[in-house]
């Protein structure tokens, strides 16, 4: 009795495993449009990148290399330091044969959460649901020779040798050319524009201090990464610096704290900002859209786009900010797109933008 | 730092890489003008009572539990070993139903 119960527990383990293993490694078939759109992404979200193109439709000429690229980045990008976080579909449009499905994406990036609209295609093919995906095109940057004459700034300090009186190098002028405070969503943003006067680049940091009416400080911030920390001889960079869940009529004064210091920089890479313009984007969100164009030879892995916007007396009312998750290749241009508040689009009389960057391989970093 | 994954956030939020260590598997960033630690008379002060205990209460429990544990050890169970099957010489009572 003992032996034949063994036999039949080893013959119902092995079939289990074999059940197991068959049903794992065949994905179920999309019923529904939105399903094959959710279960795409669910294969992606757990790096399953074969499951996910299973989903993938045949017509979209896109082979499974180029597609994990697009979902998981490529060159250093942003999305190469990201994890999708979260995916929410609702169907737009439904036929017998073809449906387009509105897909918000939610990235979790090394630099805060990052999100994506696309409307994707989905049509049936041999009898399942399948995403026609939009393959990106992948840019190969021609062999080339590309001259810089970019200016470069190199510091030499004060040694240990040199003599106890000997004066060091002195940090840079620089100059908060303007503040406003403004009360949004529940917080109180204090934005405006600071200048590097001097003709020696440098390293700059904007905070504020808010007191009450007793003459207390009651917070405390600074702009974290809206602003652009190096600044250039001569250049102009907005800063923002929000006090989430404080109101303005509690704050009597605005206390400005800043620090100055002189950095060796170099103004390569080159980024040219093209073709700005301010329109509505998939959601029907008020956006500034425009081109970033790489004009040097070495890859900029993440751009950090700010922009500024002014009213017609040239008062700062806004400033946003946006990081590509694409890498800007030499020579190459990659559009971008930064949010815009909808009750201030009405107000916006001019607009500056500005890029910082990250790269890998730049020592400044 | 040594995960490279988090060099973007601290880059853009206004740090500098100056050195690199363990070749360049290990880097130094520094954040320049941080002002020195200072007290903030933020919300409401506790009273000094209040500051007495909240420094006393917390680490004297902790104190206090491991002198009642060293004062009073538990009760060592005695061990008694008991033989099995009882050898006995008496006839079983009990027997087998015919």
């Amino acid at each position: 009795m003992g032996r034949i119960l063994a036999i039949i527990f080893a013959v119902l383990t092995v079939g289990l495993i074999a059940v197991g293993t068959v049903h794992g490694s065949r994905n179920a078939r999309a019923s529904s449009p939105e399903g094959a759109v959710q279960s795409l992404f669910g294969d992606a979200k757990a790096h399953d990148w074969q499951g996910a193109y299973s989903y993938v439709a045949a017509s979209s000429n896109v082979d499974q290399g180029g597609f994990v690229r697009d979902l998981a980045g490529r060159n250093g990008s942003l999305r190469t330091y990201s994890q999708l976080d979260s995916v929410n579909t609702r169907v737009l449009h439904e036929s017998e044969n073809e449906a387009t499905v509105r897909t918000e994406i939610k990235y979790a990036t090394a630099v805060g959460a990052s999100f994506e609209t696309r409307d994707l295609k989905v049509v049936k093919d041999d009898g399942a649901w399948k995403v026609q995906w939009p393959a990106e095109k992948e840019v190969n940057v021609p062999p080339q020779v590309i001259p810089v004459n970019y200016l470069r700034w190199d510091i030499v300090w004060r040694g240990p040798g040199d003599d106890w009186g000997a004066q060091n190098v002195e940090n840079p002028n620089c100059r908060i050319l303007s503040m406003h405070a403004v009360e949004r969503d529940g917080a109180l943003i204090i934005m405006g524009e600071v200048v590097n006067e001097d003709t020696v680049p440098a390293f700059i940091t904007v905070g504020a201090v808010l007191t009450d009416n007793n003459g207390k400080d009651v917070a405390e911030e600074s702009s974290f990464d809206k602003l652009s920390h190096v600044l250039l001889p001569k250049e102009v960079s907005p800063y923002r610096i929000d006090f989430p869940g404080i109101k303005k009529a509690d704050v009597k004064a605005v206390r400005m704290t800043h620090n100055w210091m002189l950095v060796p920089a170099s103004a390569d890479p080159v980024i040219a900002v093209l073709h700005q313009r301010i329109e509505k984007d998939l959601t029907g969100r008020t956006v500034l859209k425009g081109e970033l164009f790489n004009e040097s030879g070495q890859t900029v892995n993440i751009p950090h786009v700010l922009a500024t916007f002014y009213d017609n007396g040239g008062q700062v009312i806004w400033v946003s900010d946006a990081y590509s998750d694409h890498a800007l290749l030499p020579q190459t241009p990659q559009p971008f797109s930064v949010a815009l508040r909808d009750d201030l689009a009405a107000n916006v009389h001019t607009y500056r933008v500005t890029v910082n960057h990250y790269s890998l391989n730049n020592r400044e970093n | 730092m040594r995960d490279p994954y988090y060099e973007p956030l601290i880059a853009f939020a206004g740090w500098r890489k100056t050195e690199v260590y363990d070749r360049g598997n290990v880097s130094l960033w520094v954040k320049d003008g941080i002002p020195p630690a200072h007290k903030t008379p933020y919300g409401t002060q506790p009273t000094a009572m209040e500051g007495l205990l909240w420094g006393t209460l917390p680490i004297g429990s902790s104190i206090l539990a491991l002198l009642l544990i060293l004062a009073f050890p538990d009760k060592r169970r005695k061990l008694e070993t008991i033989e099995f099957p009882l050898n006995s010489s008496e006839e079983p009572v009990l027997r087998e139903a015919r």
